[in-house]
């Protein structure tokens, strides 16, 4: 590789318009401690970082600052920090090989932070989801005009208990529920006065036997004869295929 | 050739990397002294807030990615040598790091068109004199080298550097083809690095 093309690849790569396989070649140069790669990055880098001189300057906020040294103080007390000593007597090959690494790792570790801050984000997205479902659900069991249907084989498990508020919506708990056979389903239907059961979801309890359904049906409360569960294929039936084994009637 | 400020070599008392210089604070960092952070926050936190700011286009964005960079320049800053390259070069290239990680994050994409052409000509009031005026003088000489480019080419470098922008992204964001914008590119770059190094001013 001649200096030009070197160069080239050394200000693409600060850019990050070096393809893959490029890049990794130029950082496994610079790893080897070649002085000619190194020196072109650290040109290119200096060059390039002046652009951000050209920025209109605007202040931080006042209580940044205040903010960046309460973590590091933080941080300082949670960790104790290695010893200068360490890094004076590996500084010989640290120098070369830091330099050589600096960009690939700060490259790195801000490509890991990124992953970690969108798995963090994706976890908070699911959180604040099972909340608001979990939220919705206690307002149907609190709700005043909330209607209550138990549903049973008539022995003593498992359990199932329905609540449903016109305006609110439908919520089905189960206690003690085995899990469904491979293949299989547990399905929640209306039964109305007149017509053909309504689907209201499928479900599965989890490990500890625990279900809580927020179901999902247009069916009306006042149309509404009883609710039933019946044992379904896995992804749910259009209309039941096996013999409801737990019906509760709805009230008034 | 370096653009990185020249702080040790500017005459009378150094401006933004004042004594101890950026270098020895760094050091100082690395041995756990959160004196030196301060310090060194408040000599270059308006250039990395300035430039998140810049580049993501939002002061909360902005603040977190500040944030983010002093931290990791307290986990970090032993890890840093002089041969890297300057200090504020580190500095620079951590917050546009950080930055484009955020943006990356973020669906929108606005604020991220502004061309040099809306830059003030100077640095906002409440800068030191002094860090006014060695900023103004390297903002200065960039805008120059920048200002020579046709305007395409330094659209092509500006989007390349604040908004991260790929080869293949450029050529979307432009509507022009791959080859083109590769070739735009890499004529933008020498003539702006060729310019720099025609700078009296530049320190080497």
């Amino acid at each position: 590789m001649n200096r030009e093309l070197l160069r080239q690849k050394c200000e693409d790569w600060v850019l990050g318009l070096l393809p893959e396989a490029e890049r990794a070649e130029l950082e496994a140069l610079a790893a080897s401690g070649d002085p000619a790669c190194l020196e072109e990055l650290r040109s290119a880098c200096d060059d390039l970082a002046g652009l951000a001189f050209t920025v209109p300057l605007a202040d931080a906020p006042p209580l940044l600052r205040s903010r960046i040294l309460n973590q590091a103080r933080e941080q300082a007390r949670q960790s104790a920090r290695p010893k200068a000593s360490l890094l004076t007597s590996w500084a010989g090959w640290a120098v070369a090989a830091c330099l050589a690494l600096f960009g690939f790792l700060t490259w790195r570790t801000s490509q890991q932070q990124a992953g970690r801050i969108l798995a963090a984000e994706q976890q908070i997205t699911e959180l604040q989801s099972r909340l608001a479902r979990n939220q919705r659900a206690l307002a149907i069991v609190m709700a005043r005009d909330a209607r209550f249907i138990r549903l049973s084989t008539g022995q003593r498990e498992p359990v199932y208990r329905a609540f449903w508020s016109a305006p609110s919506g439908l919520v089905l708990t189960g206690l003690d529920v085995p899990p469904p056979k491979p293949g299989r389903t547990f399905q929640l239907w209306v039964v109305p006065k007149q017509g053909n059961p309504v689907s209201a979801g499928v479900f599965a309890p989890d490990e500890r036997g625990q279900v809580l359904v927020l179901a999902e049906t247009t069916a009306r409360l006042e149309e509404a004869a009883a609710l039933a569960i019946s044992d379904e294929p896995a992804g749910g039936s259009p209309q039941p295929t096996t013999k409801p084994a737990f019906v509760g009637a709805v009230g008034d | 050739m370096m653009l990185a400020l020249d702080f040790e070599s500017s005459p009378g008392r150094p401006v933004l990397a004042a004594e101890p210089d950026l270098g020895s604070l760094l050091a100082r960092i690395g041995r756990g002294d959160a004196h030196a952070l301060a310090d060194l926050y408040d000599r270059t936190s308006r250039i990395v807030y300035s430039l998140a700011l810049r580049m993501l286009g939002d002061t909360a964005d902005a603040e977190e990615v500040s944030a983010d960079v002093y931290n990791q320049v307290w986990r970090t800053a032993r890890q840093y040598t002089p041969d890297r390259g300057s200090p504020i070069t580190w500095l620079i290239m951590i917050t546009r790091s950080r930055s484009l990680d955020r943006l990356r994050l973020r669906d929108s994409r606005r604020q991220r068109e502004t061309t040099v052409d809306q830059i003030p000509d100077r640095p906002g009031d409440a800068a030191s004199a002094e860090e006014s005026a060695v900023l103004e003088q390297r903002a200065k000489q960039v805008r120059k080298a920048l200002g020579a480019l046709p305007a395409e080419q330094r659209q092509a470098l500006e989007l390349s550097f604040f908004n991260g922008l790929t080869h293949t992204e450029l050529a979307d964001r432009l509507g022009e083809p791959l080859g083109t914008v590769k070739t735009r590119i890499r004529t933008a770059i020498a003539r702006l690095r060729a310019a720099l190094k025609d700078e009296p001013g530049v320190a080497q």
